[in-house]
C-alpha cells in the first residue's frame, strides 16, 4: 500500500516552510518526512504525515498536490544501495528520493518518488524488502 | 431574433435617420445653451470660432474643440455646471482612479434620466422586476451603486443595496435572499467567486444567480468565460464614466458583441487620440462623447482616455442605437515596454484563459537602464501544482510563451501563492509601477 505525500508549492521567501509547519503542529500532526526542492522563486515541499487527511485540511488555501510514494525502511540488510540496484536493474525509474526526518517503526526509511508506483511495490516485496503501509504510521 | 427582445422604451429602436435628427436637434440645444450660459464653455468656443448657427448637421460635431479632464479640473469645483445652483440636486465626485478627483453634478431631471438609461441597461441583459439585485458597487460619492440602483428601482426589481466590502456576508445574503443578479466590479465578482467556494458553497446548486452586470473596469471575454464557470450564467459589461453621468452610458444586449450606447442622450466618436482627428467605424481609438440631454454638466466632445472602436451596423437585437467594443482600457493605462504598447487587458486576456492559473495577477513596472520592463506575477490555482519543480517551471515557460505569442514581448513570469496577492472590492489596482523607485 503506497504512501501519501503532500507537495505543497511555496514561494521562496522567509516564513513559508514555518507557516506550513505550524499549521501541521496546531492539529497535532507529526511530519515524519520532508524534503524542500528549490526552484528559483518557489519551491515546493513535499511531506509524510502520520495523518494525511488533517493534514490536507490544515493545509487549505495552499497550492499542493497528492501523490504516492514507496516507502521503505533502511536496515543493514536493506540499504539504500540494494534498493536502488534491484529497482535500476527492472528498469524503475526514480525520480527523487529522500529519507525520513525519524525513525519509523524502527528504522529510518527511504522515501521514493517512482515511475510505477504498484510496479515497485511488487518487486520489493518479491525480493524480501519490507514496503511500509499507512498504518504502520500510527 | 428581434422579436425575443425586449425593449424598455421604443426609442431603443426608432429609425437611425430619426435617431440622428433627433441627435441634432439635441446637439444643436446644448451648443447654444453653453454658448449662451456658460462662461467657460461659451470662451472655448468663441475661440473655436463656432456659432451654435454653424451646427447643422452631426459632422459639424468635429468643429467643436474637445473638452478633457483638465477642463473640469480647471473649473474645480463647480465653475461647468450651467445651471442655478438651486437646481442641482446632487454632486458625486470621481474616483480619482487617474490625479486629482472631479465633481459632477445633477438636476432633478438628470437623475430621472440616468435612471432610465440604467433601466434600459438593465432591461437590456434581461433584469426583470421580479429579480431579487445585489448592488455590491460602493454607494456614496461613487457613481456605480446608486446609477445601478435607480435603474434596478425603475424596473422594480428587489434591490440589496449591500454596497462593496464584507464579502462573507455578501454570500449569505446571496444564499439567503435567493438573489438571482449581481453588479459589482468584474474584479470583485471574481474575489465574490473564489470566496463563495472557500465557503464550501457550489455558485451553481446553493445561489440562483442568474445575471452579473459588471463594469467600472476593463475585463476580457476570457474573463467572462471564468465568471460563467464559476459564478453566473449570464455575466454582461456595462459602461459608465463620472463625468457623463456614471453607469448606464453604455452596456451589452444579449447578443455580447459591443455595448450600444444611448444615442438619444450621448453622441460617440472615435478619434486619433495623438491627432484628434475623427477615425471611422471599426477603427480603434480613444472614445470621445458629446453629452446632448443633460441639464446641470453637459459636456461637449469629451475625451474619456477609454479605448474602443465604433459600430454602425444593424443589431441582431433590434436596437438602432450605435454600439462600442467593449473598453480595451484606458490610454492613461496603455503600457510602452521596448516599444510595443501593452495594455494590462491584453495580459489579462492571456492569464485567464490558463487552466492553472488562478484570477489574481499583478503587473509590475520597473526600470533596466532606460528603459521600461514588466513583469508579472500571477497565482496558481490550490489543485494545479505538481510536486516536481520542473512541470511547474514547464508552466511558467508556458505562460511566458502565451504572452508572447499575443504582446510579441517576452515578459518575465512569477508563479505566486494562492491567496497572496491584493484583493479588490472595487476597481482593482493591477499594476503596480516602481518604475520611480529604481
Amino acid at each position: 500500500m503506497p504512501i501519501t505525500q503532500i507537495s505543497i508549492f511555496v514561494e521562496n521567501k522567509p516564513g513559508r516552510f514555518a507557516e506550513v509547519a505550524t499549521r501541521l503542529a496546531r492539529v497535532q500532526v507529526k511530519i515524519l518526512a520532508f524534503c524542500i526542492a528549490d526552484a528559483g522563486d518557489f519551491g515546493i515541499i513535499r511531506l509524510i504525515v502520520d495523518r494525511p487527511e488533517q493534514s490536507i485540511k490544515a493545509l487549505e488555501g495552499f497550492a499542493k498536490s497528492v501523490n504516492q510514494v514507496v516507502v521503505i525502511p533502511i536496515t543493514e540488510q536493506t540499504s539504500v544501495a540494494k534498493i536502488a540496484n534491484l529497482l535500476g536493474s527492472k528498469k524503475i525509474n526514480i525520480d527523487y528520493a529522500y529519507t525520513s526526518a525519524i525513525p519509523i517503526d524502527g528504522n529510518l526509511a527511504l522515501i521514493l518518488r517512482v515511475n510505477d508506483t504498484e510496479k515497485t511495490e511488487k518487486i520489493l516485496m518479491e525480493n524480501n524488502f519490507k514496503v511500509l503501509t499507512q498504518k504502520d504510521f500510527g | 431574433m428581434e422579436s425575443q427582445t425586449s425593449f424598455y422604451s421604443d426609442i431603443e429602436r426608432i429609425n437611425r435617420k430619426e435617431l440622428e435628427d433627433l441627435q441634432l436637434k439635441k446637439l444643436r440645444s446644448t451648443v447654444e445653451s453653453l454658448y449662451d450660459k456658460n462662461p467657460y464653455f461659451g470662451r472655448k468656443l468663441r475661440q473655436a470660432q463656432v456659432k451654435p448657427s454653424d451646427i447643422n448637421k452631426l459632422e459639424d460635431l468635429s468643429k467643436i474643440p474637445f473638452t478633457t479632464k483638465d477642463d473640469l479640473r480647471i473649473n474645480y469645483p463647480t465653475g461647468l455646471i450651467n445651471v442655478e445652483m438651486d437646481k442641482v440636486v446632487r454632486f458625486h465626485v470621481s474616483s480619482g482612479t487617474t490625479g486629482d478627483p472631479t465633481v459632477v453634478a445633477y438636476t432633478k431631471y438628470d437623475i430621472d434620466k440616468w435612471s432610465e438609461l440604467n433601466a434600459r441597461c438593465l432591461n437590456m441583459m434581461g433584469v426583470k422586476k421580479e429579480d431579487v439585485i445585489q448592488i455590491a458597487y460602493g454607494y456614496g460619492l461613487f457613481t456605480g451603486g446608486l446609477g445601478i440602483h435607480y435603474g434596478a428601482e425603475r424596473l422594480g426589481a428587489a434591490i440589496i443595496p449591500s454596497s462593496a466590502g464584507n464579502t462573507k456576508r455578501q454570500i449569505k445574503l446571496m444564499k439567503d435572499m435567493g438573489v438571482t443578479v449581481l453588479a459589482c466590479t468584474p474584479s470583485y465578482a471574481l474575489y465574490i467567486a473564489e470566496t463563495i467556494i472557500q465557503e464550501g458553497l457550489n455558485p451553481k446548486k446553493d445561489l440562483k444567480l442568474r445575471i452579473g452586470v459588471f463594469g467600472a473596469e476593463p475585463w476580457s471575454e476570457s474573463v467572462r468565460k471564468r465568471l460563467m464557470d464559476n459564478l453566473l450564467p449570464e455575466p454582461y459589461d456595462i459602461y459608465g464614466l463620472s463625468e457623463l453621468c456614471g453607469p448606464g452610458v453604455a452596456a451589452e444586449c444579449h447578443i455580447k458583441d459591443g455595448l450600444h450606447i444611448w444615442a438619444d442622450h450621448f453622441i460617440a466618436e472615435i478619434i486619433d487620440p495623438k491627432t484628434g482627428e475623427v477615425l471611422g467605424p471599426d477603427e480603434e481609438g480613444e472614445l470621445v462623447v458629446t453629452t446632448i440631454d443633460k441639464e446641470a454638466m453637459p459636456l461637449l466632445r469629451y475625451r474619456t482616455r477609454d479605448v474602443s472602436c465604433l459600430n454602425l451596423e444593424p443589431c441582431p437585437c433590434g436596437r438602432t442605437h450605435p454600439k462600442i467594443s467593449r473598453i480595451k482600457g484606458r490610454n492613461d493605462d496603455m503600457l510602452k515596454i521596448r516599444g510595443v504598447n501593452v495594455f494590462p487587458s491584453q495580459i489579462e486576456y492571456v492569464l485567464a484563459r490558463i487552466e492553472e492559473l488562478g484570477d489574481q495577477y499583478q503587473i509590475i513596472l520597473t526600470k533596466s537602464g532606460p528603459l521600461d520592463d514588466l513583469k508579472v506575477k500571477v497565482e496558481v490555482k490550490p489543485n494545479a501544482v505538481s510536486d516536481k519543480p520542473w512541470d511547474i517551471i514547464q508552466l511558467k515557460k508556458k505562460v511566458e510563451n502565451e504572452i508572447y505569442s499575443v504582446l510579441n514581448l517576452h515578459v518575465e513570469v512569477d508563479l505566486v501563492e494562492p491567496g497572496s496577492l491584493p484583493r479588490s472590492e472595487g476597481k482593482a489596482k493591477r499594476v503596480l509601477d516602481l518604475r520611480g523607485l529604481s
